[in-house]
């Protein structure tokens, strides 16, 4: 469940006018400011925010952000038809209410677990995912194994990654072997790295 | 909004940037021409090894950036927006970056390869060897990021070896010898193998805070982070540096060749 809503823009009229939009939609807390005081929020580490962003600003922010909270989705507001940063979704000055909604809607089944895990505690499924991941199967191979889609396999490596702060395969290999999920007794850990 | 303040007693001197919605100020401070080299260090001593690369060392004395740069033949704009964009990751004025000369930004990246190669690297790798000496019945745990490590390190080297075998001399003939260029090549092949190098060294950091266990020497253990922070706040400017201003500007070379 989205914690609360962040608008950043420059224009006022922008804010406002996405302001008027989400209201009607969004019950929680829905945070109105110039990208350039993006650095001042503060975000725990419980919360996901759905985060709207003017083009052009501070990825180093949001990338820091993105650190701080649980999840953070963002969604950039172009001028144009291009999605033009690193951002989740694009969203223009012409886009219509259904089409940001849908956005929204998105986000909320995407991340309808969120609600249900805390903190880094994996899950038995997921655990399950991180130990082939860390044996160096593919996601296909991890989805034959477990009779998933590779969907939910990616679905489950994103948790991972998010649950606990590790992205690369190598660096997930490690934090299974730090945290005993692998059996080391037989393989050399090196190795596997 | 965005104000601009610059201080009217002393004209041409350090500009403040400010970012105001309300009641609340967010400041950075933009170095300039006309201000002391020595006052830009104070302000941010993380410079020390960037203004190195420009061959500037110390004994400032009162002598203003213009100054220094004049006199050691630098580009003194091209030294303010690297300084004023490496302190400040939220300025990053991209026209501005991608006016300069690509082999000026070029011969900025080959100084700082040399000293992640020369310097950074070996200085890291022996703040870790210390760590794990100094740790007796933790050795496992700390072998095994030893090993991310080693890896990490392998695929850093190749790719700063890839930058400065290919991308590098590929960039400085199109702009020295455009008909030597084979037109078939692009940069964007080049692209294709750019390693996320950002990432591993952030998951380094997060295996050590998060997952460490207390059996170590702390002292040790700080500095080998402290390095480590530091160097990817350093890394992080040099991959922005190589793909938000000198990739783009090969590429337009590229279209302007191709007619």
């Amino acid at each position: 469940m989205i914690s609360k809503l962040i608008i950043a823009h420059t224009s006022e009229i922008v804010r406002k006018g996405l302001l008027a939009v989400l209201k009607s939609y969004f019950p929680g807390e829905i945070i109105t400011l110039s990208p350039l005081n993006l650095s001042a929020i503060e975000i725990s580490a419980t919360e996901m925010i759905v985060l709207f962003c003017e083009s052009g600003f501070g990825s180093e922010v949001l990338n820091q952000k993105k650190q701080d909270a649980a999840v953070l989705k963002t969604i950039e507001i172009v001028n144009g038809n291009e999605k033009i940063g690193e951002f989740d979704y694009c969203i223009s000055l012409a886009s219509t209410e259904s089409e940001i909604v849908k956005i929204l809607d998105e986000i909320t089944s995407s991340e309808k677990h969120f609600s249900e895990n805390e903190g880094d505690e994996l899950t038995v499924r997921e655990r399950e995912v991180l130990k082939l991941v860390a044996r160096g199967f593919s996601n296909k191979m991890i989805a034959d194994k477990l009779f998933i889609s590779i969907h939910t396999v990616i679905s489950h490596r994103k948790n991972i990654t998010e649950k606990v702060g590790i992205k690369s395969i190598s660096g997930l290999t490690v934090y299974a072997i730090l945290n005993h999920l692998i059996d080391t007794s037989e393989i050399n850990p090196e190795d596997l790295i | 909004m965005l104000k601009v303040f610059t201080n009217k007693r002393k004209p041409g001197i350090t500009e403040f940037v400010y970012f105001c919605a309300g009641s609340k100020f967010l400041k950075m401070r933009i170095f300039a021409i006309h201000d002391k080299m020595v006052n830009l260090i104070r302000s941010n001593h993380n410079l020390l090894p960037v203004v190195n690369r420009f061959g500037i060392r110390l004994g400032f004395r009162d002598k203003t950036i213009g100054e220094i740069c004049q006199a050691s033949n630098i580009n003194a704009n091209f030294f303010l927006a690297i300084v004023n964009t490496y302190t400040n990751p939220d300025y990053f004025p991209k026209e501005a970056l991608q006016s300069f000369s690509p082999l000026l930004i070029i011969q900025y990246l080959k100084k700082t390869h040399q000293y992640y190669r020369l310097y950074v690297l070996p200085k890291m790798e022996n703040q870790l060897d210390q760590l794990i000496s100094g740790s007796g019945e933790n050795q496992h745990k700390l072998n095994v990021i030893d090993a991310f490590y080693k890896k990490y390190k392998k695929e850093l080297l190749n790719h700063l070896d890839y930058e400065e075998t290919t991308i590098f001399p590929y960039a400085e003939k199109l702009i020295n010898n455009p008909n030597k260029v084979n037109a078939s090549y692009s940069i964007m092949e080049f692209e294709k193998q750019h390693t996320n190098v950002e990432v591993q060294i952030n998951d380094l950091k997060n295996l050590i805070l998060k997952y460490l266990d207390p059996v170590y020497n702390d002292n040790d253990c700080n500095e080998f982070l402290t390095t480590v922070f530091n160097f990817e706040r350093d890394i992080t400017d040099h991959a922005r540096i190589e793909d938000a201003i000198l990739i783009p500007q090969v590429i337009r070379i590229e279209k302007e060749l191709a007619g």
